[in-house]
């Protein structure tokens, strides 16, 4: 996941969404079927394929993807399918996925579970 | 890290409404409902931008709704632009559609922004004086490149 | 009773082991290392502490590093705790590291917290 990311950010794609550098976005995100890279500051809700959040990245709110990477900070609800956290990461809050994988050296405080199927 | 500079690109599918703060350059290939300040900020072509955008540089190769106020402005073949324009220079391609008010802002500062890489010439149009109030912009409109 | 004729135990001289087919009720306190391998249900206090895949614990764990490659439902208070592919998790995490291997089963509140085990 993380050699993806860079291979994308060496050449930024138009279809991918990046919030970089000192940005602070704060609203509703929608990323459509296509990844969201954030290293800047980002408050509210994002809807995307992926999400990776970079080392200097700070999210608060609430995620719902595929996948999300944590390599900076998190905090609020998290509902993904996959979830990556690694030595840089951060992750404060409920986090529901499904696939987990975390790092020796994240911090993970609040909850985790299985993401909750919605009964037809 | 590859230093990516802070260079943020709301992608081609993607939707944002709310606020942007601390932005440089801005590239917007979505939709982005929002007010933003920056030093450069491009349109693409299938983007729309609808709110307030103050910057340094503006291009405009898709569709922006709202008021614009910047230094120089560049209204490529493909630009849709509707609301309020307050450019210092403006630079407008054949095939452009504005629908707003234009207004040559005289009280910003003279400088040019710094070199923008869309090959905009910081000469400004002739008769740019001449738009002030109404709508329509001297049909002297330059092959930007 | 350490001659030819004995079966090798997995963990070391000084480890405990508890073998995959051990039922027990009630806690386990130990200070050497402890390979978990049966089934208890109660607690178990640990300094370094493996729950292998066998293993299944229904009870509060401390311990100072866990090693869980099987099933326990309870709280974990430990220094380190690491979750492999094969681990089952439920209950309440309170540890100062941790590690999680893709694969693995978790429903848990996290705390973050630091525990010297004497």
């Amino acid at each position: 996941m993380l050699a993806k990311s860079h291979e994308q950010m060496t050449n930024l794609h138009e279809d991918t969404t990046y919030i970089l550098g000192e940005l602070i976005m704060e609203g509703s995100l929608d990323g459509g079927n296509n990844p969201i890279v954030i290293d800047g500051q980002f408050n509210g809700d994002i809807t995307a394929s992926d999400v990776i959040i970079l080392e200097q990245g700070k999210v608060t709110g609430a995620i719902n993807t595929q996948t999300v990477v944590i390599n900076g900070y998190f905090k609020g609800n998290l509902v993904c399918e996959s979830l990556t956290v690694t030595s840089t990461g951060i992750v404060e809050g409920e986090v529901q996925a499904n696939a987990l994988s975390i790092d020796l050296g994240a911090e993970v405080i609040g909850s985790i579970s299985r993401v909750k199927k919605e009964s037809n | 890290m590859d230093k990516l500079g802070s260079k943020t690109i709301i992608g081609a599918s993607a939707t944002f409404t709310g606020k942007i703060a601390n932005a440089s350059v801005v590239e917007v290939h979505g939709k982005v409902n929002a007010d933003l300040i920056a030093e450069k900020v491009t349109i693409g072509e299938a983007g729309r931008f609808d709110g307030a955008i103050r910057a340094d540089l503006v291009v405009v190769s898709g569709h922006y709704e709202g008021k614009m106020q910047a230094g120089s402005i560049w209204a490529t073949a493909t630009a849709s632009i509707s609301g309020k324009l307050h450019y210092e220079t403006l630079q407008m391609d054949r095939g452009a559609a504005l629908n707003c008010h234009i207004v040559h802002n005289w009280r910003a500062k003279a400088d040019d922004p710094e070199q923008s890489n869309a090959g905009n010439s910081d000469v400004p149009l002739p008769d740019a004086s001449n738009s002030a109030k109404t709508g329509t912009v001297p049909s002297s409109s330059k092959k930007g490149v | 009773m350490f001659g030819k004729n004995s079966v090798s135990p997995v963990a070391a001289p000084n480890h405990s082991q508890i073998n995959e087919d051990v039922r027990i009720s009630g806690s386990i306190t130990v200070s050497q290392p402890l390979v978990m391998a049966g089934q208890l249900d109660g607690d178990i206090k640990a300094g370094e502490l493996h729950i292998a895949s066998t293993a299944i614990v229904s009870g509060d764990v401390t311990a100072q590093n866990v090693t869980i490659d099987g099933r326990v439902y309870g709280v974990i208070v430990a220094d380190a705790v690491y979750l492999s592919a094969t681990a089952h998790f439920e209950g309440q995490l309170n540890c100062h590291g941790i590690a999680i291997d893709n694969g693995a089963y978790v429903d848990a509140k996290f705390i973050k917290e630091t525990v010297t085990n004497g």
